[in-house]
């Protein structure tokens, strides 16, 4: 058959379009589910454009140029960090790095993967070799990068990378690694195939530079990660023994108590035996304040807590109620229904709710009887948190959101800023705050369904 | 004038608020009257049905003998009046009554224990409901409705600054003078909802034009009276200063 500029971009589009598909599963591995609108937006542009640049290409033969094909990856590297942008809404700095894993993973995966049982290159003009092209571009392909996708899914890379590119202090030598990828990856080949580019592939080199690339970044980032996970799992354990604490605390008091006042009732006992009821009735009414104010409080702010059935969460807020108690600062939790399930990561989850308690306390601290108020709700739909506090001036909205703002002098003030940052990376997550009467409010929703479902999907 | 209604099934509790409130009503001469007090829950839904006007209601919680206590009762009240007042009035003071407060958007709740206590409670709802009703913003304010997930929220409009989107898909922010807040909705719409105060002056950015204080020319951008900014696109300049 002989190719023209036209058909060739027809079977482009064929073609583009199978790697667009498999752009987008490894991403969803990397990343998240993309926006499908979105995707479908993006796709259309992208899949003409590339394909008739990749027909120019064919047909000039620039394919067989070492150094034109690099650029030509890095060229789909530009364009599909684009697409991340748009579609993901990623920062540039993120879906650069994104986009060049992404196609690196993609080209290996067409180029050489789909070539192992190759012993030369095919011939687009012999009709026969050009259907075993298409054949293994639009089915075999394919069939690998879902298996590459759930290697990587099995082996936890996904998350890995995530808090990878999360990280506050970024890397950036591993970020201009992975941007230098297709360089280094053609140059193996290139050299190893003695200076020939023959498919401009060599399955074996790429099956072990993938392998390797794997093995060091799941070495690299699982240590991270390791080490994430254990600095919080001894704090989550601490804040549990807190908790665990405090419950002995109440026993205790309680014990307290029923001694006290088998004391006190002997000797009540012989004031009524007199007669002298006001003196009955000022004990009981004494008793029951004791009551209140040694262990009442307590068993009532341990039941609530008791209904939180999620560990770290409980720890964090048991570990918060000692610190405001020990500030004398009195914190009116209420959960009245058990919550065992908020679908959101339980790292971000703490974390949001430390800033809010945190910041309500520092709100109310100095006022005359300080406190504040957390409740959660459980409804059909979402999760509520709120937490709401009295302020001694009005509160300028506007400001409070922003890095180092504080009316409690330098220094702090990072709480808000950062509250705002962990809201915005989930879509199942929305916070209102508002002021009314001199009462600083903090909603949090966090909508149901299970994690990484409903919205997300979207 | 605001109807109030009364559930107690203490006959002198009943009679003590009634005459707290008719007397503070003469008093300050409110625009308030209370309408009837019942004992039992049914006798004041029947009480309420077809009145139609946002009332103020003192409820009992813990009503004894009657089919409801008075967190259902307050449930079947907002299905007739869903902006009205519900303030509850209690023997304890323990209770998970925060929860209860918001879920069924009830203004305040007062414990009745200490008379001299629950009288201040009284007087003081009625003054936050005075306020709210004709206040700063009368009862002619236009009011911006807004889904925030389970609930419903009422937002006036005169204090909404400015619409930006968020990062999240279809995620709106809201800016107001006292409150800010994301919902799920789109551009498209909260333009055509709100009318002609409010211009969309950039992809991103919907905003009350009362609330500009000046433009900055050079960077593209509206300063905000709050001292938010927002941005602005080109084909909008003029239409911004002819407005100012």
């Amino acid at each position: 058959m002989e190719l023209t500029f036209w058909n060739t971009t027809g079977f482009n589009l064929l073609l583009i379009s199978v790697q667009f598909l498999e752009q987008l599963i490894l991403t969803r591995v990397l990343l998240k589910t993309p926006d499908k609108k979105k995707a479908c937006f993006f796709m259309v542009p992208y899949v003409m454009f590339l394909s008739a640049l990749g027909a120019v290409q064919y047909l000039h033969g620039m394919f067989a140029h070492v150094g034109l094909n690099t650029l030509n990856q890095y060229l789909y590297i530009l364009i599909w960090c684009a697409g991340l942008r748009f579609i993901y809404n990623e920062k540039w700095k993120n879906a650069i790095v994104t986009s060049a894993l992404d196609i690196f993973l993609v080209f290996i995966i067409i180029e050489n993967f789909t070539g192992f049982y190759l012993t030369r290159n095919y011939d687009l003009s012999v009709a026969s070799d050009f259907w075993k092209y298409i054949a293994s571009e639009v089915l075999q392909a394919p069939l690998i990068t879902v298996f590459i996708a759930a290697i990587l899914k099995r082996g936890k890379v996904g998350e890995a990378y995530r808090i990878f590119l999360s990280e506050e202090h970024e890397k950036r030598g591993w970020r201009i690694l992975i941007l230098l990828l297709p360089v280094i990856h053609s140059a193996m080949i290139y050299f190893v195939n003695e200076y020939k580019l023959l498919n401009n592939s060599n399955p074996v080199v790429s099956l072990l530079s993938f392998l390797l690339l794997y093995g060091i970044f799941s070495y690299v980032f699982r240590c991270e990660l390791q080490k994430k996970q254990l600095t919080e799992q001894s704090a989550s354990l601490r804040q549990q023994e807190l908790y665990i604490q405090n419950l002995e605390s109440v026993q205790r008091d309680v014990r307290l108590f029923r001694h006290d006042y088998k004391n006190m009732m002997s000797g009540m006992y012989l004031q009524a035996e007199e007669g002298n009821l006001t003196a009955v009735q000022n004990f009981i009414s004494q008793m029951t304040d004791d009551f209140d104010r040694q262990v009442g409080e307590k068993i009532s702010q341990m039941t609530q807590l008791g209904n939180i059935k999620i560990p770290e969460l409980k720890g964090l807020l048991a570990a918060k109620l000692i610190q405001v108690q020990n500030r004398n600062i009195q914190c009116n939790l209420e959960v009245w229904e058990p919550i065992s399930k908020i679908c959101m990561p339980v790292r971000d989850l703490c974390r949001a709710v430390g800033i809010l308690l945190d910041n309500a306390a520092e709100a109310v601290a100095g006022m005359k009887k300080p406190s504040f108020t957390c409740i959660f709700v459980t409804g059909e739909e979402c999760t509520t948190i709120i937490v709401k506090n009295l302020v001694s001036h009005p509160v300028k909205i506007a400001e409070i959101w922003k890095e180092g703002y504080s009316t409690k002098g330098q220094g702090r003030g990072l709480g808000l800023a950062s509250y705002r940052r962990i809201i915005a990376s989930y879509d199942n997550v929305f916070s209102y705050t508002h002021e009314e009467n001199g009462i600083f409010i903090q909603e949090l929703k966090i909508r149901g369904g299970a994690l990484n479902d409903t919205n997300l999907h979207m | 004038m605001i109807p109030i209604y009364i559930c107690d099934d203490e006959k002198n509790i009943r009679k003590a608020i009634r005459d707290e409130l008719e007397k503070e009503i003469l008093i300050h001469d409110y625009d308030m009257q209370v309408v009837c007090d019942k004992e039992k829950p049914e006798e004041l839904l029947h009480c309420i049905t077809g009145h139609g006007n946002r009332g103020i209601y003192f409820l009992d919680v813990d009503l004894k003998g009657a089919s409801m206590n008075g967190f259902l009762l307050g449930q079947e009240i907002r299905k007739q009046d869903p902006r009205g007042f519900l303030i509850y009035v209690t023997a304890y003071d323990n209770l998970a009554f925060e929860t209860f407060r918001y879920k069924l958007e009830a203004l305040d709740y007062i414990v009745k224990n200490n008379p001299a206590e629950m009288f201040r409670g009284i007087r003081n709802c009625l003054q936050i409901v005075h306020e709210r009703t004709t206040g700063e913003h009368g009862p002619a304010c236009e009011y911006f409705t807004v889904k925030f997930l389970d609930t419903v929220r009422h937002i006036p409009v005169d204090e909404i600054v400015f619409f930006e989107t968020g990062h999240q898909t279809h995620r709106i922010v809201l800016h107001g003078l006292k409150e800010r807040m994301d919902f799920v909705d789109s551009m498209q719409n909260l333009e055509t909802q709100l009318g002609e105060k409010f211009i969309r002056v950039h992809r991103a950015y919907l905003i009350n034009t009362e609330h500009i204080d000046h433009l900055d020319l050079k960077n593209r951008q509206i300063i905000m009276k709050n001292g938010e900014v927002c941005l602005y696109s080109r084909r909008i300049k003029e239409t911004l200063l002819s407005i100012l």
